[in-house]
């Protein structure tokens, strides 16, 4: 009797165990589960983060602190300059093509950099749809961003950053009256290492940069864009008006 | 004996088990206050950029009570060439006096466009630094901004420890900043008197002044070079090695 119970004591105490063990078990991988949320959360910070850095350094000219923030093989594309290819290529094209890294005097460059759109994908990779609003110089400029960044070693880098612009305008006259068409791969030194991903003509033209993401709520990706008349036009059927 | 030994076994089978549940258990625990910890620093942080946007929508429409209130009590303002104004009473008193009564005003706009925030929550949790931007329609006149104010975190709730806003450009709206600038303001511009002098000394657009960036370069860890005082400004030093 003193035996059977002693077994039945045993067994009780060995399934107890195993369901707190079972217990223990599911509350590990939720925790596991939270934390890469967290991780997430905590990443969509940081690559929102990313645009503003570039920015303020633009804004004072800082070129080496700008092209710091690339990927050893990141890539630059502003406006129709064409490709720059790697961090240190980036560097020259912001030292040698916009000027001496420092403010000056006489000189405004305000990037103010609006409407982050971010979104995370499961390798380690984000996209950001962003937007500068431009005072430089003696001129307007207004650009959309769709950047392309990397977490390296855990830390978020530029991997990709284009800007086509949208529009080019002299500050006096305003953008009614006088605008400057796109740049080209030679309106000023140095040169690129790639032509344009796109051609296209800034405003009074228009341009359509891809959207990266779907409707939010649909799910539907943008339509296909239709080139025409130097730009790429989305949702536009041939003949419409 | 066997009853013994039984009993021994029934010992092993439930105390070791046991124990290391309860190791297991610690480690969850910690894992747990980790988790904690990191959700607490997401909730600051956007607690952190909510309060530049919180201040500018009080100064658009003048409401200087609720915008002293966001300071703590020995909370300081320094805007534009002004001075210091040290603590909340102060601060009121800068922002009733100074620029007028409480409310809006017919044929006055004025909007602080505030953008860009970049926002570090430091390592004790308690304290935070916010770099942001306002693009001002003021009046008759555009003036553009940075911040780079401190926060502090008091009984659970985060406030303005450091108000400072240095003026990039003053300008008339209707030349345009191109053709006519407005200096910089100094602190006997107008009433009242700051209680120190400003904490540093620089001339707006069409000349330059870099505000400190309060934070390293992301990626490469490297603070910025130290400033070169010159012309009444900080500037940056040109990295000679490029």
């Amino acid at each position: 009797m003193l035996r059977k119970l002693l077994i039945w004591g045993l067994c009780m105490g060995a399934a107890s165990a195993a369901a707190h063990a079972d217990e223990l078990d599911d509350v590990k991988a939720s925790l596991e589960k939270l934390t890469d949320r967290i991780e997430r959360i905590q990443d969509f910070s940081e690559v929102e983060k990313l645009p503003r850095y570039y920015s303020y350094y633009v804004d004072k000219a800082q070129w080496r602190s700008v092209a710091d923030l690339f990927a050893e093989d990141g890539t630059l594309e502003i406006g129709g300059r064409g490709v720059f290819v790697g961090r240190e290529r980036a560097f020259e094209y912001l030292v040698t093509g916009l000027g001496p890294i420092g403010p000056r005097d006489g000189i405004i460059i305000d990037h103010q950099n609006l409407d982050p759109l971010t979104t995370l994908h499961d390798d380690g990779t984000a996209e950001v749809r962003a937007i500068a609003f431009v005072m430089g110089g003696n001129g307007w400029g207004h650009v959309y961003y769709e950047n392309d960044y990397v977490k390296e070693d855990g830390v978020w880098k530029i991997k990709t950053l284009h800007g086509p612009f949208n529009m080019y305008a002299s500050y006096k006259e305003g953008w009614i009256d006088h605008v400057v068409i796109n740049t080209y791969p030679e309106k000023f030194p140095p040169p690129p290492d790639l032509p344009p991903s796109v051609i296209y003509l800034t405003y009074p033209s228009y341009y359509v940069e891809p959207f990266h993401y779907p409707n939010p709520v649909t799910g539907n990706p943008m339509p296909k864009p239709d080139p025409a008349a130097g730009g790429l036009a989305y949702g536009k059927k041939k003949g419409e008006g | 004996m066997p009853g013994r030994l039984l009993t021994v076994a029934l010992l092993l089978s439930v105390a070791v088990p046991a124990m290391a549940r309860a190791n297991e258990l610690d480690e969850v625990r910690a894992s747990l206050d980790a988790l904690t910890d990191r959700i607490e620093r997401i909730q600051d942080f956007s607690e952190v950029e909510k309060l530049p946007r919180y201040y500018s929508y009080y100064v658009d429409k003048a409401q200087w009570r609720s915008v002293a209130d966001l300071f703590a009590e020995d909370g300081v303002l320094e805007i534009g060439g002004r001075g210091l104004f040290v603590g909340r009473e102060r601060a009121f008193e800068y922002l009733r006096v100074g620029l007028g009564p409480i409310g809006p005003r017919d044929g006055i706009i004025i909007d602080h466009q505030n953008f860009q925030p970049l926002t570090t929550i430091h390592e004790d949790g308690k304290t935070a630094e916010t770099r942001a931007i306002a693009f001002v329609m003021g009046g008759t006149g555009w003036g553009h901004n940075y911040y780079e104010n401190d926060y502090v975190k008091e009984d659970g709730v985060w406030k303005m420890k450091f108000l400072h806003g240095p003026f990039n450009m003053y300008a008339s709206y209707k030349e345009g900043w191109v053709d006519h600038t407005t200096v910089n303001t100094w602190p006997a511009k107008f009433p009242p008197p700051p209680d120190l002098p400003p904490s540093v000394m620089y001339l707006t657009y069409p000349n330059y002044y870099v505000e400190l960036f309060h934070y390293p370069n992301p990626v490469t860890g490297r603070p910025m070079p130290a400033p070169d005082p010159r012309a009444g400004a900080l500037a940056y030093e040109q990295d000679k090695s490029e």
